[in-house]
């Protein structure tokens, strides 16, 4: 119905290139991410998706259908910008029901329409209420029930809970994940927290300074990147990364040694070896693991029921996701033990290089 | 190096607005405490009162026993670190730090020994002669707090100093506040809205909401045991979830009835009746096959992946919980689950009291 398809998409805002020859399919019914640091390009993309921006080079097809030089109006999308504007001198109802009055909807549609989108949304008690007397999350909603009420091929949201509280947030997400799974419709949404990304979408596209870094299935890039951008950028936190290199036989770290024998690794070459924070062992006993070495603690930060766990082995740092009921003090000398099953090696010398599992 | 002793503290604003509403507590000397709480709570509004850049409404501050209520902000030798860090960007970093000191007229040498001392601590040494503007926020905010230290104050005051700090740099200065408040032995209190802190740095947390202190007691204490079900909701990530179920003494136990599966149980909580069960998602145990008559049946409605954690959101009636499990465990939406509340983590409340 409203597969989205860009072929070599190329923006710039004078010298500086947003966007750069971006191919990339966005598939129907399913919720997808744009994850990339600020810069990446995402806002420039959902812009020209909405058709608000032009692009410089390239054409976007809606269902094989190209919409290239279709205006806004034309395209049947939704928007919702990060920074939403209620209409002051409107109620919540009026300023739900406003996109539709403008396409000249009958009224009993209307009301009907904008009904039921705020009882899913949970602000039907709130129709009659001026926005000032909203609260920042309930502001929010009626933003998002004002894109939803549009009945929109596609959605598109741009880091839409942003400048939220922490625990609006985490309900929001829910929320998010649970209309799309509900109502099936396609939605695209920007964001540069790696938790939106993994908790809400099916589908991710990692973006970096305007290029496509890797697109897949969320759950399957999240658990191995295929690029080393993704690894150093997809995660609370991220992955640790170490520079290690290759020689007779083994791949070498100041801090330790993993004999490994690979075809393809070229001996006297450098690669980065990275590990999810939640496959990082800690223990006050020598474990038994592929990579041993010793470790101080030097932050222990509680998220929760869980912590990570900031560890320094002098110069170099490794972080571990551990649950909060661990007892580490800030000093301690502790054992880290990394397994080969959960290490991923980089070619260091290009970010796109294909992912090479050590086990 | 002070005890703080708040008594009775009120702030009414415009005659109506009771932002800080009859607060009381002690800090300890030497401790550090968080003010925890959503914006809006009076956290900062207190702070400030600490300071004395706000005046109460009523009740009382001492610092050591002293009262300090009536005293000029100048006289109460507390030192504030501000959520944007100040720094004078035509003075060196040596000279920012040393600031105070100098106003003091205080000796060149002893100066450059302070400045040198804390420069250390706060990782600053190598910058010493450098210009701000070329620093990032993290940096600039280490200055702020080194000029604070360098005061050598009764109490340090921080207003969520991390809060325009790049995320990145955060993690680190937030070891430094942790190293330095270990290092130096004094008194800190630390306003902020981010939980996460609040439980990595505080040895006692203070909750508070709608100018009310809810909660004051250790981060452990306080995330085990919160006294009402908004503070158990608004630690965690997820908080603690809460269930309606009827509560009866039996058998030297308790019979527990939850979305229509009654058992036995040994709750350690004398509240009976219609009552809110509350409990914490990483608590709760889950299975696809009912494991005991102690196990309640639920509908999966949602699965929110988190990296190294699912998130299972499970639907009893027309209420719904959420249950953490390792990220190797999940099920499909629809599927019939039952889940069980292991006695030793069940914390009961009023079946009226609000949750958020």
């Amino acid at each position: 119905m409203s597969e989205i398809r860009l072929e070599g998409i190329s923006k710039r805002w004078g010298k500086k290139v947003a966007l750069s020859s971006v191919s990339l399919t966005i598939p129907e019914r399913r919720f997808t991410c744009l994850l990339g640091p600020p810069g990446a390009g995402k806002t420039t993309l959902l812009k020209i998706l909405a058709g608000l921006v032009r692009p410089d080079a390239g054409q976007v097809f809606f269902a094989g259908r190209n919409v290239t030089k279709e205006p806004p109006r034309r395209r049947n999308v939704s928007i919702i910008a990060q920074d939403f504007a209620l209409y002051p001198h409107m109620n919540v109802y009026q300023n739900i029901a406003y996109p539709l009055r403008l396409k000249r909807v009958p009224k009993d549609e209307i009301d009907r329409r904008v009904r039921e989108v705020t009882a899913f949304l949970k602000i039907d008690h709130l129709l009659q209420r001026d926005p000032t007397q909203l609260s920042g999350g309930e502001q929010q909603r009626v933003a998002i029930s004002r894109g939803l009420v549009k009945d929109a091929d596609i959605y598109l949201f741009d880091e839409p809970l942003t400048n939220l509280d922490y625990k609006i947030r985490e309900d929001m997400r829910a929320e998010f994940r649970r209309i799309q799974q509900e109502t099936g419709q396609t939605i695209v949404y920007a964001t540069s927290d790696s938790i939106e990304a993994i908790s809400m979408s099916d589908h991710v596209v990692v973006l970096n300074q305007g290029h496509v870094v890797e697109t897949g299935n969320t759950v399957e890039v999240y658990q191995s990147p295929a690029a080393l951008f993704t690894a150093s950028f997809f995660g609370y936190p991220p992955m640790n990364l170490f520079q290690v290199k290759y020689e007779q036989g083994r791949l070498r770290h100041p801090c330790f040694e993993l004999p490994l024998s690979l075809d393809n690794l070229v001996s006297g070459r450098s690669y980065s070896l990275a590990v999810r924070p939640e496959h990082v062992g800690v223990s006050d006993e020598k474990p038994e693991a592929d990579v041993v070495f010793q470790a101080q603690v030097h932050l222990v930060d509680v998220i929760g029921s869980d912590a990570i766990v900031y560890l320094r082995m002098g110069e170099f740092q490794i972080k571990a996701f551990v649950p909060k009921t661990a007892q580490l003090d800030i000093g301690e000398t502790v054992w880290v033990g990394l397994n080969k099953v959960h290490l991923f090696l980089y070619d260091s010398d290009s970010l796109h290089t294909d992912l090479c599992e050590v086990s | 190096m002070a005890e703080v002793k708040i008594e009775h503290i009120t702030k009414v604003f415009g005659g109506t607005v009771r932002a800080v509403d009859d607060v009381s507590f002690v800090i300890e000397d030497r401790s550090v405490v968080c003010i925890l709480g959503p914006s809006g709570c009076g956290k900062t509004t207190l702070l400030r009162m600490i300071a004395g850049l706000e005046e109460p409404t009523s009740g009382r501050i001492y610092f050591d026993g002293r009262d300090i209520t009536d005293l000029d902000v100048r006289e109460r030798d507390v030192a504030m670190v501000f959520q944007f860090p100040a720094v004078y960007p035509h003075l060196d970093v040596w000279h920012n730090i040393a600031f105070p000191l100098i106003g003091q007229k205080m000796e060149r040498k002893l100066i450059d020994k302070k400045v040198r001392e804390v420069a250390e601590i706060l990782g600053l040494t190598d910058s010493l002669y450098e210009r701000p503007h070329a620093l990032d926020t993290g940096m600039k905010q280490k200055i702020s707090i080194c000029r604070a230290v360098v005061r050598d104050p009764m109490v340090f005051l921080f207003d969520e100093p991390l809060s325009n700090v790049d995320p990145n740099l955060r993690v680190d200065l937030k070891s430094t506040i942790k190293t330095l408040s270990k290092e130096l032995g004094q008194t800190f209190v630390y306003v902020t809205h981010d939980q996460s802190e609040a439980m990595t740095l505080a040895d006692r947390i203070a909750i508070m909401k709608d100018g009310k202190l809810l909660q004051y007691d250790t981060p452990d204490e306080v995330y085990d045991n919160p006294v009402n079900p908004f503070v158990g909701w608004f630690l965690g990530n997820p908080g603690m979830n809460f269930v309606r179920a009827v509560v009866q003494v039996a058998d030297g136990g308790t019979r527990v009835r939850v979305n229509g599966t009654e058992y036995q149980a040994n709750i350690p909580s004398d509240r009976t009746g219609e009552v809110l069960l509350a409990i914490r998602p990483e608590f709760i145990r889950i299975s696809s096959q009912r494991q005991g008559p102690n196990w309640i049946e639920g509908i999966c409605n949602l699965v929110e992946p988190m990296g190294g954690r699912n998130i299972v959101h499970v639907g009893m009636g027309d209420l719904f919980i959420r249950v953490k499990t390792p990220a190797d465990q999940t099920f499909s939406i629809g599927d019939t689950v039952y889940v069980h509340f292991p006695d030793n983590y069940v914390r009961l409340f009023d079946a009226n009291e609000a949750t958020a």
